[in-house]
């Protein structure tokens, strides 16, 4: 995938060149920055929204994005069970600023997690969905960056990632009436 | 099987998870003004709330980034992240629930105490009366607080309508001279409740300084629904105002909105009086009776948040001047009920 690997020069060429930027792509590209403050955002999701009906709205949201999560994970194990590619400085000489993961590069696991998130929120709440997909984006962009995935493996995680959460959101008919049990035990404890 | 690869990088990042995440419960509860998340009991602005959260998350994250260890080499999968993050957010819960309920505000009792009146303690009824300065004949109001609640709760409304001119009894939910009660320390049972607001309206009437055609009532939670009964019984009553009235046995649940005066514990205490009071509820049925109250100045304040079972008709209804339960002690429902005195006594 020649267009594959010409973009992938082309955001990669940045890293190596400035110590400020690659700290901050390096901060980002980690596993804990990034997803954990995602995760803080549907704890802050949960408590959201002035009036019961808007609350309830949002954590909606938060259970339709953690039940994507599980779908869009599970959907990841399958398709690196299938298929393996190797990582870009395997093949390459790459400005590596991330140590060497070992397993498939496609589909690349942070934009599928960071997607399935964001999309899910999205779809229902559209002022938050944009920081959440921001913040796929960037950590997308950084696993480009720091030289640990071809633009094509986050472009795929985004996909199955995305898709998952939009096709999930398609099944509220059946999903709505669980999480309503759910918000009825939360509710009962306070918390909903 | 979960591989947490080192100890210390997983407990550092449990700390930064829970660390994070009271900071994120700290600023939601100074946005959303939940009093029970708050680690500083609601006090002050609510800057200070933005504030101390965003420190808990910053600090957080630099202790993090500063203090651990291979970060930047192979570590911690999603699913050990996810595990983690999942004990970090209940750690942070339990130390916020169990740190807001330490700091909530308790009642101020001395001002409490000033604001009680004189006790009232007859075989019928027990609690306390505000009466104005001045000669009489003065309206009159009969106060009944929640279930559960003492009369001396209803001090700072009662202070208030005493300023307006009005006699104020606030009266107790056991009565001073039931042994029954007494002995098992428990409330009036259906229908020895019913007595309760008869018992307030006659001691009333029998005071030099009431005028005998405006004498009202007002009730709180179920004490609402007792003076709807007692409304539309009594033609001697000539307004009644609802605070929050139950009306049906199994309200529309508060949840989180109980949060918003109360600690946690205030509040399961709150939820576990409210079941046990749910067959008196629906023994009183005041819903019922609602029809059957004669024209005269009537008024339902009602949170806004939980829809009433059925369209009323012959009733004014408002909402609660704050989306909060209708506690006495809250100064917009005190002046409330103070201004519609007023205007229909």
């Amino acid at each position: 995938m020649d267009w594959d690997w010409a973009l992938f020069q082309l955001i990669n060429g940045w890293a190596g060149r400035w110590p400020l930027l690659d700290g901050a792509m390096r901060l980002l590209v980690n596993d804990y920055g990034l997803t954990t403050a995602m995760s803080l955002g549907l704890v802050a999701l949960w408590l959201e929204g002035r009036g019961r009906a808007k609350r309830e709205r949002n954590q909606q949201v938060v259970l339709m994005t953690i039940l994507s999560l599980l779908a869009a994970n599970l959907l990841l194990k399958l398709c690196n069970t299938i298929y393996f590619r190797p990582r870009p400085f395997h093949a390459h000489p790459v400005n590596l600023l991330f140590y060497h993961p070992t397993d498939s590069s496609l589909p690349s696991n942070a934009a599928t997690v960071g997607f399935a998130l964001a999309v899910s929120v999205w779809l229902r709440n559209r002022g938050a969905g944009l920081g959440f997909i921001l913040a796929a984006l960037l950590f997308g962009s950084a696993r480009i960056f720091c030289g640990v995935h071809y633009p094509g493996d986050v472009l795929a995680g985004a996909l199955l990632g995305g898709g998952v959460a939009y096709a999930l959101s398609r099944q509220s008919r059946w999903l709505d009436p669980l999480f309503d049990i759910a918000l009825d035990i939360a509710r009962r404890m306070c918390l909903a | 099987m979960l591989n947490f690869v080192s100890a210390r990088l997983a407990l550092s990042y449990l700390l930064l998870c829970a660390l994070s995440c009271i900071g994120v419960l700290q600023i939601q509860a100074a946005r959303q003004r939940l009093v029970g998340l708050s680690l500083w009991g609601g006090r002050g602005a609510r800057w200070w709330g933005y504030a101390a959260g965003l420190l808990f998350i910053i600090g957080s994250f630099a202790g993090f980034y500063a203090f651990t260890p291979g970060i930047f080499v192979p570590g911690l999968a999603g699913s050990e992240l996810a595990v983690l993050f999942a004990a970090g957010s209940i750690l942070a819960l339990v130390v916020t629930l169990t740190g807001a309920s330490l700091a909530a505000p308790r009642p101020d009792r001395a001002a409490m105490e000033a604001d009680e009146g004189e006790v009232v303690a007859t075989p019928q009824l027990r609690g306390w009366i505000h009466i104005p300065q001045g000669s009489g004949p003065l309206p009159a109001l009969c106060l009944v607080p929640e279930m559960g609640s003492s009369a001396g709760d209803l001090g700072m409304v009662g202070a208030r309508l005493r300023t307006l001119g009005f006699v104020a009894l606030s009266i107790d939910w056991m009565k001073a001279g039931d042994p029954w009660a007494q002995a098992q320390g428990t409330l009036p049972r259906y229908p020895d409740a019913l007595a309760l607001v008869p018992a307030g309206v006659n001691y009333l009437l029998h005071l030099p300084e009431v005028d005998e055609g405006r004498i009202g009532v007002i009730g709180f939670g179920l004490g609402g629904d007792l003076v709807l009964r007692a409304a539309a019984a009594d033609e001697q009553i000539a307004a009644a105002l609802a605070v929050s009235p139950c009306l049906t046995p199994e309200p529309c649940d508060p949840g989180l909105d109980l949060l918003r005066n109360r600690s946690f514990w205030q509040a399961v205490r709150w939820r576990r009086r409210r079941k046990a009071q749910s067959a008196l509820v629906e023994q009183l049925n005041g819903l019922a009776f609602l029809p059957r109250i004669p024209p005269r100045p009537l008024l339902m304040l009602h949170p806004p948040g939980s829809p009433l079972p059925v369209p009323l008709t012959g009733v004014e209804i408002r909402p609660l001047p704050d989306p909060q339960m209708g506690l006495p002690r809250d100064q917009e429902v005190a002046q409330v009920i103070g201004c519609w005195c007023e205007e229909n006594l």
